[in-house]
């Protein structure tokens, strides 16, 4: 995994405010701090790497996003969802890649376990370094 | 000196040409390629012979690329740029394609050369995955394709 590829969908999150106005910034990747207060948004990446003849390298990058809402406003959790759709709406400019686009392929539904909801959805990105 | 050197794809590329663009792989990239150096057989048995008798004819290279399709999203568009090999005749050296098939990518390389004609372009594209592209190849030069090999 690149870290420029993880550092720009960090900056379009924390660029899009229907998501950060609604979460308060509470954006973590791999997990949230303990006792973090809810709503908050938890995203994990792994990445699949293709070689192409001609020294090009597609990265095919697939990142959960798990939404978390407290127990009176699950459906709220759809908010961040349409946000997320904003915020990946137009490719991500990425150094060293042409650009990083991405396409929802998984969208959740509220889920609720240890007294919390819980929606994750999941979207596939790729880059072409250059 | 017997085989040192077991290939894997990854020592291998793949490298195209049109006319004086000096830039190869300005229109796709090659991720695999098939090819297949063949000769037509002919077959010359005659009355007398007790087996058969065959002799073979010019060498011929055929095969395809599968690429990921690729565009200059900072250039103009345009239907009639003379490196448009998707509807160019490729009648002339100069819009004909020399490609470079190498299997190991050294200094002293294995590969094969020729100039070809792309005869097919097929698409492929989805909305939740990529957009790629298999081109059919085969030589299309009065000459034959060129073989280089490492070899004792």
């Amino acid at each position: 995994m690149s870290k420029a590829i993880l550092d720009a969908v960090k900056t379009r999150l924390y660029a899009t405010t229907s998501i950060a106005t609604a979460l308060a910034s509470r954006i973590y990747y791999n997990s949230a701090p303990a006792n973090a207060n809810l709503p908050l948004l938890v995203y994990t990446a792994t990445v699949r790497t293709t070689p192409f003849f001609g020294a090009i390298t597609r990265h095919e990058v697939e990142i959960e996003f798990a939404i978390q809402y407290n127990n009176e406003n699950g459906i709220d959790a759809y908010t961040i969802s349409d946000g997320l759709a904003t915020a990946f709406s137009t490719p991500i400019a990425v150094t060293g890649f042409d650009a990083l686009r991405g396409v929802r392929i998984e969208r959740g539904v509220p889920s609720f376990a240890d007294d919390g909801w819980t929606m994750i959805e999941r979207w596939r990105f790729v880059a072409h370094d250059t | 000196m017997p085989i040192d050197t077991y290939l894997i794809g990854n020592d291998g590329n793949v490298s195209y040409t049109i006319g004086t663009t000096t830039t190869v792989q300005t229109f796709f990239k090659v991720q695999s390629f098939a090819a297949t150096l063949s000769r037509p057989v002919s077959t010359l048995t005659a009355f007398g012979d007790t087996g058969q008798r065959k002799r073979l004819g010019m060498l011929d290279l055929t095969g395809s690329l599968n690429a990921v399709v690729g565009v200059d999203s900072s250039a103009g568009t345009s239907t009639s740029h003379t490196n448009l090999i998707l509807v160019s005749s490729q009648d002339t050296t100069a819009t004909r394609p020399a490609l470079s098939l190498t299997l190991y990518d050294s200094t002293n390389d294995a590969k094969i050369t020729s100039n070809c004609v792309f005869s097919s372009f097929a698409f492929n594209s989805t909305k939740t995955g990529d957009t790629t592209m298999t081109v059919n190849f085969e030589n299309a030069d009065g000459a034959a394709p060129v073989v280089t090999w490492l070899i004792s």
